[in-house]
């Protein structure tokens, strides 16, 4: 069998195709949910957050500078869909992503919880929650689900690829901890129960009517009732600082509101602001008892 | 004759092979690559008091059991996880 260049030339041809959907699979992929797996599951354990906003490169320059996040561009991000994916620590523990092109100006952290996204999506419509996308398959991360509270919060369930990531508390600049703020915190602990399987305990005295979700025997997040109902119910994450005085006056230098100045919070401070797009999170300079 | 057949078997199957990881990403993730955004839809309406929200919120008067009244936040480090282990120096 004699090849003629042209022989060579389609053979060639043929391995760039091969090159080209290898590529295209890859860069299809999600990023996975920070790191290795373990094989492990908790439900009811928040293993990343998203913030979904109109303004990628906005909210990028802003959290870039308050928390020091390197924000990495994820291969398959393009002009008008785009995923950035937040670096620090060594880790990645969210992402930025673009928020459909109708949207108004805002933003807003969407947090993925462990578990069943199909068991779980369910439960939430018998207990009065919505799914907003039905439970599939994301390339890479694994199997998800969007639903939504009987106050319309939205959230994720997450069945990860090979199980969660190692359970540890987050680093300085990481996630400590996540809230919902509640017109109803009875119903929503509740309904999270029903849903997630929480155990659920009070936080605090009588007054601020607030909960505990615990699942795997670890306190895994808080509801609380929200201070203003001008406000609507949100998911508030917390990140940990190691001086909150110094990262809210950065915060507040790069365009942040500051909806609940420093306190004091047992051994700790806490304060609460919302993002130059609309996100309301949550910092904490935590010392424990 | 076999000179021209072999090189176009290649190609198919190269060409299939690629398509068929292309194809396979695609039908797993359901989404194409322009659309990230799709899987998070928020309404802009729950979107604007936030937004828009510019002074502090109202609270109450600290508790005198040392919390803030205002967070949720475990006072104890055995209600969370535990901490990640120290790189090894050196490593």
């Amino acid at each position: 069998m004699h090849w003629t260049c042209r022989n060579w030339l389609g053979a060639g041809v043929s391995v760039a195709l091969l090159a080209v959907g290898s590529a295209l699979a890859q860069t299809l992929s999600w990023p996975p949910l920070g790191e290795p797996s373990t094989g492990a599951r908790v439900a009811g354990r928040w293993l990343w957050v998203d913030l979904i906003t109109t303004d990628v490169s906005r909210s990028r320059d802003f959290y870039a500078k308050v928390f020091g996040w390197e924000l990495r561009e994820h291969p398959a991000s393009t002009g008008s869909s785009r995923y950035l994916t937040i670096h620090v620590n060594g880790r990645d523990i969210g992402g930025l992503v673009a928020a459909p092109p109708d949207a108004k100006v805002g933003a807003r952290w969407i947090g993925l919880a462990s578990g069943d996204p199909k068991a779980m999506a369910s439960r939430a419509r018998e207990h009065g929650g919505a799914v907003v996308v039905a439970p599939r398959m994301l390339a890479g991360r694994g199997e998800l689900a969007v639903l939504r509270d009987p106050e319309g919060v939205h959230f994720a369930v997450v069945r990860a690829e090979g199980g969660d990531p190692a359970d540890h508390v987050g680093q300085d600049n990481e996630w400590l901890w996540t809230e919902l703020w509640s017109k109803d915190p009875a119903r929503a602990a509740d309904f999270y129960r029903d849903v997630f399987g929480y155990a659920v305990g009070t936080a605090g005295d009588k007054a601020s009517n607030g909960y505990v979700l615990a699942a795997g025997g670890r306190a895994r997040a808080g509801i609380m009732r929200l201070p203003d109902a001008s406000l609507d119910a949100a998911w508030i994450p917390y990140v940990r600082v190691a001086s909150i005085t110094a990262t809210v006056e950065r915060a507040r230098v790069n365009g942040a509101r500051v909806i609940v100045e420093p306190r004091r919070h047992y051994q700790s401070k806490v304060a609460v602001l919302v993002d130059p797009l609309g996100a309301p999170f949550a910092v904490a300079e935590w010392r424990s008892q | 004759m076999k000179a021209r057949i072999v090189p176009t078997v290649i190609a198919a199957a190269a060409l299939t092979a690629g398509c068929a990881g292309y194809s396979m990403q695609v039908g797993t993730s359901g989404y194409d690559v322009g659309e990230f955004q799709q899987v998070y839809t928020i309404p802009a309406t729950s979107l604007r008091p936030w937004a828009e929200r510019s002074r502090t919120v109202p609270l109450p008067p600290p508790p005198e059991d040392g919390s803030s009244g205002t967070s949720t936040l475990p006072a104890s480090r055995s209600a969370l996880a535990p901490e990640r282990a120290a790189p090894k120096s050196g490593s």
